[in-house]
């Protein structure tokens, strides 16, 4: 019980380096011993210990599992949940934090406004010291100003890391669906060379792109004519709906 | 009988020996309010308890220690070990326990979120806050007393969206007027935040209509976002109040608010330049009450009020004569904001660059989807929900012997004809 008389971080270091290989078997299937080793040394001991288990346990496995198996639209949940549980057991995250997938996460699901109060809450040695992270704040930035050629600009302009690369381009990708729909329905004739900053492709390559999906173009003119797309929407009403009007004609009467 | 308090070791004992059946927590309970004054009068001393109690199996003893241990000034040295072990109580504590002395949970769950704004940290408080609500509130209806405190906490740690997701319930328990005025007011810049307009006009609407018998900032406060709010989602603002406004907030509310509502007068005409002299003007003003950010976006929902008035008079227009009309500077820059509004589902046009015309088009929803019907579908449910709600309010209120004791006195008053059966003209 050496550990109660010296100074705190001693004590966590100690800890830290003497208990946390051991600790992870320790803490599942002993735990009543551990328990009664935490009554017997005090509150002071056991908050350290929960601190170093957490520091340890900062634990990105879901990350790593997600990025892993490309489930991008669950980024930025898991960021949100294990950074609050993380700030919760006063882990002092912020330096080892992963800024640049987490503000892709949001960026991703064009939730800007998350990306946003993100951004605003890094400490600003974070973003003076990580330009990966200024990076993706910087496709964010184009898409809050609707400078669309900007975030193709943006995504080409910095030599991602290897870790971040394929959520990249996964981005871009979706993207670029995102912003031929936005075209189809925004526009009935739009020129060729507004169509390539949109889709962020050189000229040639935006025609042909848009020629596969039923376009026409006027090579005089070089207008390209929208074709519209027709939604196919579900109708079919199930039965059970009529019951629930007859339960809202009785309510009515009643 | 009484707890025996004598001791650390006493109370500890005691504490283990009746956390067991409900009814020996009910025994507990009523035991440790007698030696309440005791516990808290020497804080210090049954601190030490806290080490030899389990949170998730005594959690009425725990909290009732705690709840001593933080009611006195805590040393800064101490803040974040305290901060610590209130969240991991929070996590682990049993709900039937802590049910049974809500105030003192509530009191607990204060004193952290003060903590941790002393701490400088407030996103160590948003998780715990949570948890704390679920576990204290009897239904999602219900508006605890740290619904704000987790609003609060939110909004300090930029935690936006999670802050978010506690307005998605429908309030129809409150406790104290002052939660719900703090609640829709933090709510509302919470729905600001994230671009939930509508959500955030209920809100401070519900603020400015909430019965009230003086005036109060909150109230002020609210209102002016209100306005500014109505301007930049409806693109207008109604001066005139509903009537079940209480009398205060209508006769008050628009001198505490001058320069805003001269902001909603200039921004009914239309002229951009107008308005922004005025905000230039009044920046000043705008500044001190924190909205200048909110009233330039006042300022650019301008142009797309503008361009929406067009789409009630036109059907096909040039993107010069949208430019002019709108005061656009040029027609490439009227196309961006046609864009962004088809973009945003603000109004159903198609751009044709080839003649430079926009061409507008009627909502194409046709109300005949699943989709729409699930959504129709579920807002009926909701509106059966809240009626039966009031059917039973309306009941239980008119069995309420103090009610209709004051309406009887009062009906005998005023309604002297229900009792006279002489016919009027004899009555002069």
């Amino acid at each position: 019980m050496c550990a109660c008389e010296a100074p705190s971080e001693v004590g966590a270091l100690y800890f830290k380096s003497i208990l946390t290989p051991n600790l992870e078997a320790f803490s599942c299937t002993q735990s009543s011993v551990l328990r009664a080793f935490f009554v017997s040394a005090g509150i002071d001991v056991e908050l350290y210990i929960m601190h170093t288990v957490a520091a340890d346990r900062m634990d990105f496995s879901r990350l790593t599992d997600a990025m892993a198996s490309r489930s991008f639209d669950k980024i930025a949940d898991i960021c949100d949940q294990l950074m609050l549980q993380l700030a919760s057991q006063g882990v002092a995250f912020q330096e080892e934090w992963p800024y640049a997938v987490h503000l892709l996460g949001h960026i991703y699901l064009n939730d800007l406004n998350s990306a946003r109060f993100l951004w605003k809450s890094i400490p600003s040695s974070i973003k003076e010291n990580r330009p990966e992270v200024v990076a993706v704040w910087k496709i964010g930035q184009h898409l809050w100003t609707r400078n669309y050629a900007g975030v193709y600009d943006s995504i080409r302009g910095f030599n991602w890391s290897a870790e971040i690369q394929i959520f990249i381009a996964s981005f871009a990708e979706r993207y670029t669906k995102r912003m031929l729909e936005l075209l189809m329905s925004a526009y009935s004739t739009i020129s060729v060379q507004d169509t390539a900053l949109f889709l962020g492709m050189n000229e040639n390559d935006a025609t042909n792109y848009v020629l596969q999906q039923g376009w026409n173009v006027d090579a005089a003119s070089q207008m390209l004519t929208v074709k519209k797309q027709t939604v196919v929407t579900e109708q079919k009403i199930d039965p059970s709906k009529l019951q629930r009007l007859t339960e809202y004609v009785f309510h009515l009467e009643h | 009988m009484n707890l025996n308090v004598n001791s650390v070791d006493s109370l500890v004992a005691e504490i283990q020996g009746l956390s067991g059946s409900s009814q020996d927590v009910n025994h507990l309970n009523s035991l440790l309010k007698q030696s309440e004054d005791v516990i808290r009068s020497q804080a210090a001393t049954f601190a030490s308890c806290l080490t030899r109690l389990d949170p998730s199996l005594h959690s009425l003893g725990y909290l009732y220690v705690l709840e001593a241990c933080t009611a006195g000034p805590i040393p800064e040295a101490q803040a974040n070990e305290l901060v610590l072990s209130v969240v991991r109580f929070i996590d682990m504590c049993s709900v039937e326990q802590i049910r049974l002395v809500p105030d003192k949970f509530i009191s607990v769950c204060k004193r952290l979120h003060e903590q941790v704004m002393v701490l400088g940290a407030p996103m160590r408080a948003v998780a715990p806050l949570l948890t704390a609500i679920r576990k204290i509130q009897l239904s999602s209806e219900h508006l605890t007393p740290l619904h704000p405190d987790f609003l609060q906490v939110c909004l300090s740690a930029k935690c936006y969206k999670i802050g978010y997701s506690i307005l998605e319930d429908d309030v129809l328990e409150v406790d104290q007027p002052r939660d719900f005025f703090l609640y829709c007011y933090y709510g509302g810049m919470i729905c600001i935040g994230q671009k939930r307009l509508a959500k955030a006009l209920e809100l401070f609407h519900n603020v400015v209509t909430a019965p009230m018998s003086s005036m109060n900032a909150i109230a002020v406060e609210a209102y002016k976002k209100y306005i500014l709010v109505s301007l930049i989602h409806l693109r207008q603002f109604s001066a005139s109040f509903p009537k079940y406004t209480s009398s205060v907030a209508q006769r008050n509310l628009k001198n505490f608010s001058q320069p805003y509502i001269e902001l909603a007068n200039s921004y009914s005409t239309g002229n951009i330049s107008e308005l922004e002299a005025f905000v230039q003007a009044n920046q000043e003003k705008f500044e001190n009450g924190n909205n200048l950010g909110l009233v330039k976006q006042v300022v650019s929902s301008m142009y797309k009020r503008n361009i929406q008035r067009l789409t009630q008079t036109y059907l096909t227009l040039s993107l010069q004569d949208i430019a002019n009309t709108a005061q656009i500077n040029t027609p490439k820059e009227a196309e961006m904001h046609v864009l962004e509004m088809i973009e945003d589902g603000e109004i159903y046009a198609t751009i044709n660059q080839k003649d430079g015309m926009v061409r507008f088009l009627e909502d194409p929803e046709q109300y005949k989807t699943c989709e729409m019907i699930e959504h129709i579908d579920s807002s009926i449910q909701r509106i059966m929900k809240l009626s039966k709600k009031l059917t039973t309010m309306d009941e239980s209120m008119s069995c309420d012997p103090l009610y209709l004791s004051k309406v009887g006195r009062e009906r005998q008053r005023y309604d002297f004809d229900d009792f006279d059966s002489v016919p009027q003209k004899f009555n002069l």
